[in-house]
């Protein structure tokens, strides 16, 4: 069988690549068991995995295999145990298994003419299980042939434990902690948006190499997301607050999710519901993969054809979401958003087709969501940052035209008038990070954690004040608002403060 | 049998935990539990034998309910425990029951008393449906369960997927170069954007105060629960508009082609929903980007008409099939909108809508499919004639019926030569339809005449007799005089007389004058069957010329008996067929 890396793999009945070179190692492992090196099932064998290793070699230098709890996982990636390549796949485990050895790397530059050698990797790693320390013998015997294609790989070097335990499903847990801050609460929610963040980058890096991107990982981790939302969204509207100039696009895609999915909760939606939005959310701006990045980066205005170019990434974003491999419904029901996204109240935007129709409520909920998030995300072509506040009173100023009127006041009575991980500048000379946004009396009142400075742009969290306080004496307030800032201006990320 | 081999027996009351009574209920639910994953896996979850498993299995809980109030199982690499006891070790690495559960990561799963016959029901149909992944595809167990809700079934799962799971690292996270010295340089920053803000909102009436500026209205809750529940709703329509608005910015023939098999499958759905106006609409908006295509897009113009064509496979057709059963035929815009999309496909899927007609639909389904079959029909004539030779002789009915609408001397010939086809009905139908269009041959009247079946020779008689006609009253002629008629076609004699009696001028007077008086004066007068008497009498009778008259009131006074009897008698005949 002659596959390219980007062939297109459609359901159940094409093997991937992946397990085709496995399936040609596998084969192999076992010919020379019982076949004289020179004999044509080994030969073919080699030849076909050769082939396949070669496929991979313009992405990839070294392939990983490794065993890890049961699992089998391929660059780094878990193979899923599809029907067709089960088999393959538990024999491919218990192999290593009884060998006791964790994997191998590989290099994608083996050439035809290292046959022979492989063959004798082959058989020594046949012969590995009885030795006591099979890792060990065959990391000396590849020393000592000189065989600098294959590396045996030992334990893996991460806790994996506590990386479990932060990445369980919550909202199933029996035993949830009323307490926002709960350390386990916190934890499982920075490893969900960190989970979620790896997922959309995979699909991203998928899908501009014209693979096909799997939407499972996103789609499980956006689910984890809806039942941390739907118990209290604290800490991922703190978490929301994180800001990456760098890697903007994913970190801005994964808390528009956030925000729109906590917006969606607000406004009563169903928890079905919280999932297509908290999913139209990640993968909204999925199209900007297909902007050049001089584009993307550019600093100051874009000029009439470039931005042309960049209104091109919503067609882009739902041609992409239709590609991913993903049940039909869902990828049906995430595209409408992403397509409205820039769209706004009033039809105006873009982009400009013969439809017009008024925009869908998850279409609405993500234009907000994006909104607020861009606004008070520091991007290279603004000279200013937006402190969280203003953003919202830029946005106040485009109800009704640019954005629904009633979703975008509860999205303001959602996040406060002074949001959470809004940097205030307080007449006692004192910096406060808002850590609690909704004061049901006194809205302009936050509670804040006082910032002390240490040094330069170096700040200990202080003690955390309401802004309601008055002195007990003159009834007057303790502290009021001179300024509300953009955290970032004092290289803060709130989440860090607030979680 | 498969219990013993699964389960690691263990002593009662091992570590003061599980009693043997109680361990003989987790063997129960087990056993309940790896039939019913089983027979899931194997048919489909509505078949008697899921609905036997999955009572058995909730008698099984009940039983073990007794003891406990809940069930939580454990689930590793190497199988299933109860409170820290193996409770089952499948004998091969992809055993049905925990292969699907360890895959997805499912740590533990806990059931309480309260589960309902339903929620297990879909909590085994999922099992079954995620028993084998697509790879990367959007669904496992996990997601499917979570998915489900299901009150009663808990549950705890790691993402498995990764080998290192990502972990959360605020330096994962950058801020940009120093941007916080833009703020340390700026001379303003005193006048940065500043405090209180009522006057930042403009809306904002000081004496509403904040508070009731941010609650929602009594109408701006019921606009939000309309909308809410305007997205409840399906969305077919923005999907296949998006779609449509998508695939004609796709300047890559490979993505091009995928998202026209998306859209087929979307346009599927909208059939099968009775979204037929969509569907046409969604063709009307696909057509231009054939015909728009400039040359670096010339494949869209194959692939759109590829397209086209798969509309009227059987499979899309199915969709159709569903979505005509539920048309509601009082709907006359569904039933345009029905009609305009079929008025699309390729006259080939006049083969498969024949078969819808089989079904029994209603009659207006009926008139619409033929309706649309006939259309069809017109622009190529073959896919309808290959299925004259249909065995199902309803079949061939209908699509007489819609030849006969079509007009041209190819489908008089088909009706010729269901003349010839071996069920009465069917040529009884296709007689008609020739007569309806007027087009009986006159060379293949004899051969009707004769044909076995009393019905096609009395329509073929029906229509001889509209009127006078000189080429009927000669072939009726012939046929009188040469057919030797016996005495059981008496009847059939007399209403070919009749008929003749009906299109014949004076021409044929002599004849019917001879035949009437046939005999006198001969010794043997009498051996002259009276049937033609009578039936010469009959059409003497019919043909009601002044001369006619005078022959029959010649009758009426002769002096044989025989004549006079069939006077009368003709006169009977022609008073009771008037």
């Amino acid at each position: 069988m002659r596959l390219k890396p980007n062939d297109k793999m459609t359901g159940q009945e094409q093997p991937v690549l992946p397990e085709v070179l496995l399936g040609h190692f596998f084969r192999l492992i076992q010919a020379i068991k019982i076949h004289h090196p020179n004999n044509s099932i080994v030969t073919q064998s080699l030849k076909e995995f050769v082939e396949t290793l070669h496929l991979f070699k313009s992405d990839e230098s070294w392939l990983t295999i490794r065993i890890m709890d049961g699992r089998l996982f391929f660059q780094e990636e878990k193979l899923t145990c599809r029907s067709e390549s089960a088999k393959l796949i538990a024999n491919f485990i218990t192999y290593f298994e009884i060998k006791k050895l964790n994997g191998l790397s590989l290099s994608t530059a083996l050439q035809s003419s290292q046959g022979d050698e492989f063959l004798m990797f082959a058989t020594l790693l046949n012969g590995s299980e009885n030795q006591e320390d099979p890792e060990l013998w065959l990391e000396q015997q590849i020393q000592k042939m000189d065989f600098d294609w294959v590396k045996i790989l030992r334990d893996v070097p991460v806790k994996q434990e506590v990386a479990e335990a932060a990445t369980s499903a919550p909202g199933r847990s029996p035993a949830a902690c009323p307490d926002r801050r709960d350390g386990v609460r916190v934890e499982t929610s920075k490893n969900v948006y960190a989970g979620t963040l790896t997922a959309l980058k995979e699909i991203a890096t998928k899908v501009t190499s014209n693979k096909p991107g799997g939407a499972r990982k996103a789609l499980r981790m956006v689910q984890s997301m809806v039942d941390l939302i739907m118990e209290d969204d604290f800490v991922l509207l703190g978490l929301s607050t994180i800001r990456d100039f760098d890697d903007y696009t994913y970190v801005h895609s994964v808390n528009v999710g956030i925000l729109a999915m906590a917006l969606g909760s607000r406004i009563g939606l169903s928890r079905d519901a919280l999932e297509i939005i908290g999913v139209c959310g990640l993968f909204h701006d999925l199209g900007k993969t297909e902007i050049p990045l001089d584009i993307v980066n550019k600093p100051g205005k874009l000029t009439q054809d470039e931005f042309q170019e960049v209104q091109k990434h919503v067609l882009h974003g739902v041609r992409l979401i239709l590609k991913l491999r993903a049940p039909r419904d869902l990828r049906s029901k995430v595209i409408i958003a992403p397509y409205e996204h820039h769209l706004k109240y009033d039809l105006s935007g873009y982009p400009q087709t013969s439809r017009k129709k008024t925009l869908s409520l998850h279409g609405r909920i993500i234009s907000i969501a994006d909104v607020y998030d861009a606004l008070t995300s520091p991007r290279i072509y603004r000279d200013s940052e937006i402190s969280p506040h203003h953003a919202l009173e830029i946005m106040a100023k485009g109800a009704g035209k640019d954005f629904d009127p009633i979703l975008l006041k509860v999205f303001i009575k959602m996040m406060g008038i002074y949001p959470l991980g809004t940097l205030l500048k307080l007449d006692s000379g004192e910096v406060g990070l808002v850590t609690e946004s909704c004061n049901e009396i006194d809205p302009l009142r936050p509670r804040v954690v006082l910032l002390d400075p240490v040094g330069r742009n170096q700040f200990r969290r202080g003690k955390t004040v309401s802004l309601s306080e008055k002195n007990g004496i003159s009834n007057t307030y303790t502290r009021t608002i001179f300024g509300s800032y953009h955290p970032c201006l004092f290289g803060i990320q709130p989440a860090q403060y607030l979680l | 049998m498969m219990l013993r081999q699964h389960l690691r027996h263990v002593p009662p009351n091992e570590g003061g935990k599980v009693d043997e009574t109680e361990l003989q209920a987790l063997k129960g639910v087990l056993a309940a539990l790896l039939a019913a994953v089983r027979n899931f896996s194997l048919y489909p979850s509505e078949h008697s034998i899921c609905q036997r498993c999955t009572r058995h299995l909730k008698n099984s809980l009940s039983e073990f309910f007794k003891y406990e109030k809940k069930l939580k199982i454990e689930i590793n690499k190497d199988g299933l425990s109860y409170r820290e006891m193996k409770l089952y070790e499948p004998s091969e690495k992809n055993d049905s029951l925990l292969s699907p559960l360890f895959r997805d990561g499912i740590l533990w799963i806990e059931i309480f008393p309260d589960i309902e016959l339903s929620e297990l029901e879909i909590f085994l149909k999922l099992f079954g449906e995620h028993r084998s992944l697509i790879d990367e595809a959007g669904s496992d167990l996990v997601t499917a369960l979570w998915k489900a809700n299901l009150t009663n079934i808990r549950y705890e799962a790691i993402n498995s997927f990764w080998e290192n799971p990502p972990v959360f690292d605020f330096g994962d996270f950058s801020l940009g170069n120093e941007p916080w010295a833009r703020i340390e340089n700026d001379q303003n920053k005193e006048a940065l954007p500043n405090g209180p803000s009522e006057q930042s909102f403009p809306n904002i009436k000081k004496s509403e105060g904040l508070t009731h500026f941010f609650e929602l209205t009594t109408t701006e809750n019921q606009l939000l629960s309309k909308l809410i529940s305007k997205n409840n709703q399906e969305d077919t329509e923005d999907i296949i508009d998006i779609l449509v608005i998508v695939l004609d910015d796709q300047n890559a023939e490979r993505d091009f082609s995928y998202l026209l098999e998306l859209l087929e499958q979307e346009l599927k759905l909208a059939l099968e929903n009775t979204h037929f106006n969509l569907v046409h609409t969604m063709l009307e908006k696909m057509k231009p980007m054939a015909s728009g295509s400039s040359e670096p897009l010339s494949w869209r113009k194959k692939l759109i008409d590829d397209f086209f064509l798969k509309l009227s496979s059987d499979e899309t057709l199915k969709s159709l099939e569903t979505g005509l059963l539920k048309l509601k035929t009082a709907d006359s815009n569904q039933i345009s909108s029905a009609k305009n999309f079929m008025l699309m496909l390729e006259p080939k899927a006049v083969e498969t809508l024949a078969q819808f007609l089989l079904k029994g639909p209603s009659r207006t389904v009926q008139i619409l499919l033929m309706n649309a079959m006939k259309t069809l029909a017109l622009r190529n004539l073959a896919p309808l004639e290959r299925l004259l030779g249909h065995p199902n002789v309803l079949l061939v009915k209908y699509l007489i019926a819609i030849l006969g609408q079509i007009k041209g001397r190819h489908p008089r010939d088909l009706l010729l030569r269901l003349m010839d086809h071996s069920s009465e009905d069917v040529r009884q139908k296709a007689l008609l339809c020739l007569i309806k269009r007027g087009e009986l041959p006159m060379d293949k009247i004899e051969a009707f005449l004769n044909d076995p079946d009393p019905q096609v020779r009395s329509q073929v008689f029906d229509y001889m007799r509209r009127g006078k006609n000189p080429m009927y009253e000669r072939i009726l002629r012939s046929y009188i005089e040469k057919k030797k008629f016996g005495r059981h076609d008496r009847a059939f004699l007399i209403t070919c007389y009749q008929a003749l009696g009906k299109c014949a001028s004076n021409e044929s007077l002599p004849f019917l004058e001879k035949q009437l008086f046939k005999g006198i004066g001969f010794p043997l007068f009498g051996l002259w069957p009276s049937r033609h008497r009578l039936g010469s009498a009959v059409a003497l009778a019919e043909a009601g010329s002044q001369d006619a008259k005078q022959i029959l009131s010649r009758a009426s006074r002769c002096f044989y008996p025989s004549i006079r009897r069939a006077y009368k008698k003709a006169l009977e005949v022609t008073a009771i067929s008037k």
